[in-house]
């Protein structure tokens, strides 16, 4: 039985190159565009000004599926706009980034699209699957470890760094493409009026602390180098050296203990 | 038996009688005496030895640990001062990430900040999911804990987990619930606080201002001032730790918790992942080869056997050994394992450098003066291939065994 044909839309985003400052495609919106790519009939949604257009060519210059813009005030909160596209237009998936590259870059959209909808959301993507039951999703932890999870759509789903790259996009058909417009909702984001950004201050390096009360403590942790090595053994049998590391293995949970 | 035995010494106790004796005051002196008030007393006169040349000597840094008032010194600054909050009108709650079962740094700088938003009559509530390891409650400044290791709670189970966070908030006067805003599941389940309750977050927070804080913006390339907020996701080094009070760290039994175990998430474990495909800068388990090395086949059946990430050292990747995307050091990989075992490796400084972020280094080297034992927390000096061959063998015996143990 050939599996049903889902229905994808990605939100895109604008990004900025980290040292230029230039708007570009956002990177974690161009992987999950890219992972749109392999589930089926998808479409490139993003919430903003037609102005803006221009940028988000470099999307459409990827080849996967239209890039279309619902059109909303420059204060309207982005949230309502799309929660008020998907009640309309059902979804079966909706792929985002994890965080937006440029404004508050709070990480809540997906979260809030997700209460707003009813939706379960998964975050750290990195493979999706679709199967007879649903959706197969491999979740990447850190350390380089995965879960597998399943769910049924729709759903909303949020890509990790550690998804597949996203393909080059084409300059010349980037240009000619057409990006879409519709007529968005707007609701006021009155608290986003208020934000005040400024360019990032460097973080300080925390200091090692001496919290030595009295003065012979002081002396001491000027004056006694506080390196200290670790056990030394030095085994008869290599057996017993082998013992030695599997306990400390063992210890770690990195060795299965029976 | 022999303990309960008081041994007494003539010849020391008429000593201690007699007040014109040159060794008087050595025997009787006790710098340190509870005084009538219960002050802890110190009589300066008392302190120090007479020293080899009839010389009184003071050793103040505590250097030579035969004197005799060491002990009780050590005692007194022990004892941390307890912090405790008797009849809470006011409650923070801390939800720690608890990767591999115990408090991170991270935690630690979270609950610190908690400290600071709260004044005496607060507690700070931490709030334990699934299983873990931690024992160290008190001492990082938990007044109240809440352990929820139920079925439902384990793995990937953010539905439970916010049922029973939205529970707590109906139930208690909840001041801020805090959150570290990390990959290991802060970050996620914090946002999906955040919407349930439907108000706007702090999010990645990371220098606290005296009624707001300064967050990351702009994907971290900018700053954004916000009010301190219901839910906040916090960054590290937010705060320092707490280390100088003791929390009762109670358990907080009167909230009642009423969670369902219908999800749409389905968690279905985690997946075997294939140690070498995992990028070594993130690998949590490394084994790494150096010059020492004599028998490579042996190296790399050991790393198969163990589930260990393959790393090396220069001289290995410079001979052809290992491919230079394997080296590890400062011209090569910053490693940040859990474990690394360094096998035949003398620890060169930019080798050294390299697993800076280590948590505990095991090395395997047959020359006890190498910079490598220096660093390491487990060295065995040995031949490094009859040891790994050693290894081998104990963990394929293991797997025999547990394999007939489940036959059975």
């Amino acid at each position: 039985m050939p599996l049903s044909q889902l229905t994808t839309h990605t939100l895109l985003s604008l990004g900025k190159h980290p040292l230029s400052g230039r708007t570009r495609r956002a990177e974690q919106d161009a992987k999950a565009f890219e992972l749109a790519a392999k589930l089926g009939q998808c479409l490139g949604l993003h919430a903003g000004n037609y102005q803006d257009a221009d940028a988000l060519k470099s999307f459409a210059g990827m080849s996967i599926a239209p890039v279309c813009i619902l059109e909303i005030e420059q204060s309207a909160d982005p949230v309502a706009a799309l929660s008020a596209y998907f009640k309309q237009t059902k979804s079966d998936i909706i792929l985002t980034g994890s965080q937006a590259e440029r404004g508050e870059s709070s990480g809540m959209l997906p979260y809030l699209l997700a209460k707003s909808l009813d939706l379960p959301v998964i975050n750290q993507v990195c493979e999706v699957e679709q199967t007879e039951a649903g959706l197969n999703i491999t979740q990447a932890l850190p350390r380089g470890a995965r879960r597998a999870i399943s769910v049924k759509p729709p759903c909303i789903l949020i890509i990790d760094e550690s998804a597949p790259e996203a393909r080059q996009t084409a300059y010349g058909a980037a240009m000619r493409a057409e990006v879409g417009k519709l007529q968005g909702y707007n609701e006021t984001d009155t608290d986003a009026m208020n934000f005040n950004f400024e360019d990032a201050r460097k973080k300080p390096k925390r200091m090692k602390k001496i919290k030595a009360k009295t003065a012979a403590d002081r002396f001491k942790a000027a004056t006694v180098s506080q390196a200290k090595g670790g056990q030394v053994i030095e085994p008869k049998t290599s057996q017993e050296g082998a013992e030695a590391i599997l306990k400390l293995l063992k210890e770690e949970g990195l060795v299965k203990t029976n | 038996m022999a303990n309960h035995v008081k041994r007494v010494d003539p010849h020391l106790e008429r000593i201690k009688r007699n007040r014109l004796h040159p060794r008087h005051l050595e025997l009787t002196a006790t710098a340190i005496s509870m005084g009538p008030n219960g002050i802890i007393r110190k009589d300066p006169h008392k302190v120090g030895f007479m020293g080899p040349n009839g010389i009184k000597r003071i050793d103040r840094a505590n250097l030579n640990q035969a004197s005799g008032n060491v002990v009780s010194q050590m005692q007194i600054e022990e004892q941390k001062p307890k912090h405790i909050v008797e009849n809470p009108t006011r409650f923070i709650v801390v939800v720690p990430d608890l990767a591999a079962g115990r408090l991170s740094s991270h935690d630690k700088d979270i609950l610190g900040y908690a400290h600071t938003l709260g004044n005496e009559n607060t507690a700070v509530i931490v709030i334990a999911f699934g299983e873990h390891k931690e024992s160290g409650w008190q001492d990082a400044g938990v007044d109240r804990l809440l352990e929820l290791n139920d079925d439902i709670y384990q793995g990937f189970s953010p539905e439970a987990r916010i049922q029973a966070l939205v529970q707590l908030e109906q139930s208690l006067d909840v001041a801020h619930f805090l959150f570290p805003d990390s990959i290991d599941g802060g970050a996620d389940l914090g946002r999906r606080f955040a919407a349930e309750l439907d108000s706007r977050p702090v999010t990645h927070g990371w220098k606290p201002l005296e009624d707001s804080i300064i967050c990351r913006a702009s994907a971290g390339t900018q700053d954004l001032t916000k009010v301190l907020s219901k839910v906040m996701l916090l960054d590290a080094e937010v705060a320092d730790p707490i280390d100088e009070t003791q929390h009762a760290a109670n358990a907080l039994d009167e909230i009642e918790l009423a969670v369902s175990a219908k999800a749409l998430i389905n968690d279905l474990g985690m997946l075997a992942v294939n140690p070498a495909d995992i990028s070594l800068s993130v690998a949590p388990f490394i084994l790494s080869g150096g010059n020492g090395i004599r028998d490579w086949d042996t190296f790399h059946q050991a790393a198969t056997v163990l589930g260990a990430t393959e790393g090396a050292s220069r001289v290995a990747v410079d001979d052809g050994f290992m491919p230079r995307h394997r080296q590890v050091g400062a011209s090569g990989i910053w490693v940040s394992a859990r474990v690394y075992i360094a096998v035949g490796i003398s620890g060169a400084v930019q080798h050294l450098q390299g697993i800076s972020q280590v948590d505990k280094v095991i090395a395997i080297n047959t020359n006890t003066k190498c910079d490598m034992i220096k660093r390491a927390d487990l060295s065995i000096i040995a031949d490094s291939t009859d040891i790994l061959n050693a290894l081998v063998e104990l963990v394929q015996a293991q797997e025999v065994s547990e394999g007939e143990s489940h036959a059975a």
